[in-house]
């Protein structure tokens, strides 16, 4: 029989002829029509799937309700998309459960339907404007788990309202805690954490069970038989992940979401649920997931969307800018309490094995976060002292070091106390390795501390002392109402006018400036007054030229409209800007490659200076030319110490782009309004300008992303005893690992930062190394070593000669007269050692190194003991005094330097001529600081002018 | 608490004080005692340290004990000890306990470098029963470090690692390297005779 029944299956076509013709016999039982009809669209669903058009018409049939449950339920489940489903067939099945007529079963069966084809229905606007619908649904016990599934899919940000969530809570605790509900609930506390402020315990990560595996699966296979070939290795991709996983609709290349939340803590940066353009339109922000290029961050600086979580700016370069030129309390605050929090709880309370992957992975996010910034969190700092306490020394060791680098200043005890004295314990019980490793730490950090911190704290610390102007810049994002604040300006111009009309040859066509005065409480409707305010700003203008505008009322005009103060403050600062940068970079300097770039926002912004036109629309674009400004004031004020290591400088050639574009509309604008404010703006521009000149401006709003109460105290101080401290660590760590090679590496390259502060830096600090490491030093074997101890020590006396030139400063410190004392001790051994040859000979101080009872030194039995620490024959130098013999004795003579007294200074400057071209600079340039060349005959030694030169440097 | 801690001193016979300069040394040898109580790892510590150690040419003897002093009997055939580890197991209340008795019955100059403390467990609060805090106030007492670190079994990298720092201090002790344990502590703090400190390096 059912044989038979399958020979006579009718056609496609037939089968639904059957169902859309009205009259044909909606009987179930005995209707063998009916039957075939249904087995034919099933099996031609199974095998082929249906078109978009048979899945409507199919659709129609349904909602009209002619037939049985029982058909409309295997009708439902042949729905099976070749391709994909239309949208008005959703639209259709939703407003047929609506009606409440379809049977529990019936109305299940569809939305279980429209859960397995989310994904394939064509667009999704009329569905999603059905959320508020659907979401009533949720009362029923029947269809609750199904309709949670499809507004989580569906849910976009704006869905989430307070009433949802009440609605949802309501439910929760009558009907108890169901994964479905919990589901939707963490979705929405996802999209807004601050309606949903109830724990959801994520017990089960499962919310929605698949009831529907083998319709599910029919459909997959369905599908893929549609598809042509090239698509289908695609297809089998996308295919691995839920297909009603929301969260990776937008990219199925990435891993499925669970696996990926174990790797990685850091949020998400959004929700691709919201993703298409169309959603973004309603409101004007963009989500940072549209940005893909640095230009179009700029185009759209002035209403991307924050993600939900602050977090998630450790993932996105893009909204790191964003963060950085656009300071905002509390986005720096939570990102601070969200890193505290999740490094504390993986790395101090419960750390185990398997989290640290992905700890090892945050840290690294977050060193390149404080790199950006080139500013630490402070909270991430207070995580570190609690985890350098319990530190065992070896995990995560590189990442710790990289975060101490960027501490912030501090007095030192605290200093001590929390971070070195965990570094120091590591330092004397590691191997030479890792001590190198903590002494380019420290070197870093002494960096971090004289090049950014120093100069933070120095500007913070001025903002204190200086204004209060400080407060009157909550930089607000809100529209303020400016044509008031214009209203304002203008009378006050009108008061301006009154008071200097006495002697200002007024326009003919201008009435008496009293009259306005008038006019404007009157007519609050500004536009209709534009024409008389032309009149009065060229009124006014022309008043200013003549008066040259005495400085006092000029001031006054601050206080007048507060609203108004923060455009003046960008034009202001761009003035003040372009001023430094001006002194700051000098045209002629080839040393950075992003000066060009610089050079060209310089000019631009000159440029836009002159002819900034501003109208009323555009007072939020001033605001984030403002903060423009101080971005790139932050930049600039890195900027000339580390030129190489910052990320952003290529970005500056694109913000002048960005400036650019801003003053475009405001062309636009005035070519369609009036002209008078645009006049009136200019006007209020030369005032500033004018202003600028007079006051000096008040330092830019803070430098640090990250405010903190900043302390008193004397951090030139706490930076000296830094210094101190690690040329202390230095001296032991060289003794106990005998000079290694490499330790010494480090520590010169310590010391050449050290000594360097004063000139490169500004800091009135000079430290000169102990002597214990410049003897050690000195007589390595290593020529470079040798060199470079011979570099430092040139450096230290350009430093205290610097630092004698300038006005004496009550804070400098770091040379006293005994330190200057030891300083040239070591100067001289050096000179007597290397140049002099009277090492062990000669009458010596009771500090020098070479004072040894003469009996000893004869008791050693070395010939011309005085020479064997010379230029030629220092050990280190041996090799390189050979090659220069080879090269310069005539060929045949035996290669022996000649004595010291029959050496030409001709002899000696080409030798040391030949140690410079062999990159041994340091000595050329020691030997020709502390000694002056003798101009008496070659035979005689070299005047004792080292002592001399040496003692000069110090001061009394 | 500190006149308490003194009628505790006060019990301390004097030739029961364990002295490091009251034998001659050996040379290119040295002895460390560890002193912790029952499941603290003392063991497998010793045993790491003796297995880091076979490269450096340095005879090393490892003793451990649960308890100061040491036993009247082979006091004379006992090599001059060198250094001390105290382990302090954070876990365990009584390791803790047995550390404080014990430092009380040993002379004041093996704290001058001779000495440190090990603190096991310190990573993970849960099930920690002795204060951190604790731990860093007795070292901070006899002014002696501490480390941080793991001995049991499940860690072995970090066993290693505290067995080589551990072996550092040792050496340094035994007059291997270049320093004496005094120049190390005196990196600690900031010195008020800064000034003096150069000549102090250059003998």
């Amino acid at each position: 029989m059912a044989e038979e029944l399958t020979r006579k299956l009718p056609s496609l076509k037939d089968a639904l002829s059957y169902f859309t013709d009205e009259s044909a016999s909606t009987k179930v039982r005995g209707n063998v029509k009916l039957q075939l009809a249904l087995e034919g669209v099933e099996q031609h669903a199974q095998n082929k799937g249906l078109s978009p058009d048979n899945i409507l018409s199919l659709t129609v049939v349904i909602t009209r309700g002619q037939f049985a449950d029982s058909t409309n339920s295997r009708l439902v489940r042949s729905l099976i998309p070749a391709t994909t489903v239309p949208e008005d067939a959703a639209v259709r099945a939703i407003s047929w459960i609506c009606t409440n007529k379809p049977s529990k079963t019936v109305q299940a069966f569809l939305l279980r339907w429209l859960v397995l084809v989310y994904d394939l229905i064509d667009g999704k606007e009329k569905l999603h404007a059905l959320y508020g619908v659907l979401f009533l649904f949720i009362q029923s016990d029947v269809l609750c788990p199904h309709v949670c599934h499809l507004l989580y899919l569906l849910t976009r940000k704006q869905d989430v309202r307070l009433f949802r969530v009440r609605t949802l809570l309501d439910l929760q605790t009558r009907v108890g805690v169901q994964p479905h509900l919990t589901g939707l609930l963490s979705l929405y506390k996802l999209y807004r954490p601050d309606l949903v402020n109830v724990p959801l315990y994520k017990t089960h990560r499962i919310f929605f069970k698949q009831t529907d595996k083998a319709w599910a699966a029919l459909i997959r296979q369905v599908q893929l038989r549609n598809c042509p070939r090239e698509e289908r290795d695609q297809w089998l991709k996308t295919i691995q992940i839920p297909n009603t996983n929301i969260l990776n609709n937008v990219d199925p290349t990435k891993e499925p979401r669970p696996k990926k939340a174990k790797l990685d803590c850091i949020p998400a940066i959004g929700y691709p649920g919201s993703l298409d353009l169309s959603a973004a339109a309603p409101s004007d922000k963009v989500p940072v997931q549209l940005i893909g290029s640095f230009e179009e961050l700029l185009k759209n600086l002035d209403n991307l969307e924050m993600p939900s979580q602050a977090a998630a700016v450790l993932r996105s370069q893009y909204l790191q800018h964003f963060v950085s030129c656009h300071p905002q309390q509390h986005v720096a605050h939570r990102i601070g309490y969200w890193l505290y929090r999740t490094l504390r709880q993986d790395l101090i309370d419960c750390p185990s094995p398997s989290t640290k992957p992905r700890v090892e992975k945050l840290l690294k996010a977050l060193i390149d976060f404080t790199d950006f910034l080139q500013e630490g969190v402070p909270l991430c700092e207070m995580f570190l002292w609690e985890y350098l306490f319990t530190w065992n020394g070896l995990d995560h060791r590189p990442q710790i070091l990289q975060l101490i680098t960027r501490s912030r200043l501090h007095p030192f005890q605290r200093l001590n106390d929390y971070v070195l004295e965990p570094l120091r314990r590591l330092y004397f019980t590691s191997k030479v390795h890792c001590k190198c490793q903590i002494l380019s730490c420290l070197t870093e950090l002494l960096r971090n501390c004289v090049s950014v911190e120093w100069a933070r704290f120095k500007q913070t610390h001025n903002n204190e002392d200086g204004s209060t102007s400080m407060s009157l810049f909550p930089v607000d994002n809100e529209m303020f109402p400016a044509l008031q604040s214009i209203q304002e300006l203008v009378c006050y111009v009108d008061r301006l006018c009154v008071k200097y009309n006495v002697s200002a040859p007024l326009p003919q066509h201008v009435p008496v400036p009293c009259g306005h005065m008038s006019l404007f409480p009157v007519d609050s409707e500004m536009f209709p007054a534009l024409q008389s305010i032309q009149e009065l700003v060229c009124n006014v203008d022309r008043l200013c030229n003549i008066m040259s505008l005495p400085p006092s009322p000029s001031m006054s005009l601050f206080p007048v409209d507060n609203e108004m103060f923060p455009a003046l403050q960008s034009i202001q600062e761009l003035v003040c800007y372009v001023d430094r940068l001006m002194s700051l970079f000098p045209v002629d300097s080839e040393m950075f490659p992003a000066l060009q770039s610089i050079q060209e926002l310089v000019c631009y912004v000159d440029r836009l200076m002159s002819l900034f036109p501003v109208d009323s629309e555009m007072f939020p674009a001033l605001q984030s030319i403002q903060e423009l400004v101080c971005y790139v004031d932050r930049l600039m004020s890195l900027f000339p110490v580390d030129s190489e290591m910052f990320p952003a400088l290529q970005s500056i050639q694109e913000l002048v782009c960005y400036v650019d574009r801003l003053s475009c509309p405001c062309s636009l604008w005035t070519v369609r309004c009036s002209q008078s404010i645009q006049e009136l703006v200019c006007y209020v521009d030369r005032l500033c300008q004018c202003v600028s000149n007079i006051v000096s401006l008040p330092p830019s709003p803070s430098m640090s992303l990250f405010p903190v109460d900043s302390e008193m105290f004397p951090a030139l101080q706490s930076i000296q005893e830094l210094v101190c401290y690690v040329d202390r660590l230095c001296v032991v760590g060289l003794q106990q690992e005998e000079g290694h090679a490499m330790l010494m590496h480090y520590t010169l390259g310590f010391f050449e930062l050290a000594t360097q502060l004063q000139r490169r830096f500004d800091l009135p600090l000079v430290h000169a190394p102990s002597a214990p490491i410049v003897y050690m030093a000195m007589f390595d074997t290593n020529a470079l070593t040798v060199a470079r101890i011979c570099a430092i020590m040139q450096r230290f006396r350009e430093e205290v000669t610097a630092l004698k030139q300038k006005p004496p400063q009550e804070e400098s410190c770091g040379f006293t007269s005994s330190s200057i004392r030891k300083f040239n001790n070591c100067i001289l051994d050096i000179c007597d050692a290397l140049w002099r040859c009277k090492a062990f000979s000669g009458k010596k101080d009771e500090a020098s190194i070479f004072n040894v009872p003469r009996s000893l030194v004869k008791q050693a039995g070395v010939d011309s003991v005085g020479d064997s620490f010379s230029l030629y024959n220092h050990i280190a130098l041996q090799g390189f005094a050979h090659s220069f013999l080879q090269k310069s004795l005539p060929p045949g003579t035996p290669i022996t330097p000649r004595p010291r007294s029959r050496q030409s200074t001709q002899d000696r400057s080409s030798y040391l001529d030949f140690l410079t071209s062999q990159g041994l600079e340091g000595i050329q340039g020691f030997i020709s600081s502390f000694i002056k060349m003798g101009k008496s005959t070659p035979g005689s030694s070299a005047p004792s002018t080292a002592s001399s030169t040496a003692t000069s440097g110090s001061r009394t | 608490m500190a006149a308490e801690e003194e009628r505790e001193m006060s019990e301390v016979l004097p030739e029961e004080i364990l002295k490091p300069f009251h034998k001659m040394p050996v040379r290119n040898a040295a002895t460390v005692l560890l002193v912790g109580s029952y499941g603290t790892g003392t063991q497998q510590l010793a045993k790491a340290m003796v297995d880091v150690c076979t490269d450096t040419g340095l005879k090393l003897q490892v003793r451990t004990t649960t308890s100061l002093p040491l036993p009247e009997e082979n006091a004379d055939t006992r090599p001059r000890i060198d250094y001390i580890v105290f382990i302090i197991d954070l876990t365990n209340r009584l390791s803790f306990s047995t550390v404080q008795s014990a430092v009380q019955c040993v002379d004041v100059e093996y704290f001058l470098g001779r000495a440190c403390f090990v603190v096991t467990n310190a990573k993970g609060t849960s099930d920690q029963c002795v204060e951190m805090e604790e731990v860093s106030r007795l070292a901070d007492m006899y002014n002696t470090m501490y480390i941080c670190g793991a001995i049991k079994e499940g860690d072995q990298d970090e066993r290693t690692t505290l067995a080589n720092r551990l072996l550092r201090l040792v050496e340094v002790s035994a007059g291997r390297k270049n320093v004496s344990p005094l120049l190390v502590d005196l990196t600690c703090r900031q010195l008020c005779f800064q000034e003096e400190q150069t000549e102090f390096y250059t003998v």
